[in-house]
């Protein structure tokens, strides 16, 4: 697992706070369809990774399925991260979006 | 002492598929199956993320290919321990994944997704791939029924 250090070094004071106004806030992670990955699997990896109830990851499971995208989690960028390393683990195709509405 | 899945195969049909699963393995040993991006904060990170991904992957396959061993090929019977549960069945999806976007690149999703593809117009080497195809999904099927009855 990669650990996740932002600004590391000594990047100079500008950087930091340039940096810290990009990644602040709330950021959704956001899993997309995909044509191989089965239902049970899917449903099954928001359970594991997520700690997701059977009927909350069947929800997402299948807005993945008919809408071709579900948020799945957000909050600040640091585990948001985290989460989607778990989920590429797993071979999902996840991306970051910064939740424009929390801004 | 960690719990074991036990499941069966028919041998008869696994054999013929065997030379193909395993071409497929070796082709993953570069490249992630995904099509995922690191995320774009910082490249020495994004660098150290797909590394990890790609060793995590490896993993997945070798614990895959070790059990389609000798045991399975004769009696169909095959046994995984608990701890190896996650990385077989991300295996599968690895396999199954680069056989969506070689062998069986030509089809339909919905056509594969509901095994509407009729054996009697494709290639040999389509034929096998789609056995293949369908052999690691059902054995996604019968190990997650087991974990989560």
């Amino acid at each position: 697992m990669v650990s996740f250090i932002e600004g590391g070094g000594t990047a100079a004071p500008e950087t930091v706070v340039e940096s810290e106004t990009v990644l602040s806030g709330i950021w959704d992670v956001v899993v997309l369809n995909d044509p191989v990955n089965l239902m049970s699997y899917v449903t099954m990896v928001f359970k594991r990774v997520l700690g997701m109830e059977q009927s909350e990851a069947e929800q997402h499971m299948m807005e993945v399925h008919e809408l071709g995208r579900s948020v799945v989690w957000a909050g600040d960028r640091e585990k948001a991260e985290a989460y989607q390393y778990q989920l590429q683990e797993w071979h999902l195709t996840v991306i970051l979006e910064k939740n424009e509405s929390s801004a | 002492m960690s719990r074991q899945l036990e499941f069966r195969l028919d041998p008869e049909a696994v054999r013929p598929l065997v030379f193909h699963f395993r071409s497929l393995v070796d082709s993953l040993k570069d490249d992630l199956v995904a099509d995922n991006e690191p995320p774009a904060s910082d490249q020495v990170m994004s660098e150290v993320w797909l590394e990890d991904l790609l060793e995590s992957q490896k993993k997945d396959i070798t614990a895959l290919n070790e059990l389609f061993n000798n045991e399975l090929l004769d009696t169909g019977r095959a046994t995984v321990n608990e701890e190896d549960v996650d990385l077989i069945l991300r295996g599968c999806t690895a396999l199954r994944l680069v056989l969506r976007e070689s062998t069986l690149s030509r089809f339909e999703d919905e056509h594969l997704e509901i095994g509407e593809v009729e054996v009697g117009k494709i290639t040999a080497e389509e034929e096998i791939g789609y056995g293949v195809y369908i052999l690691l999904a059902s054995l996604q099927e019968l190990i997650i029924s087991q974990l989560d009855p």
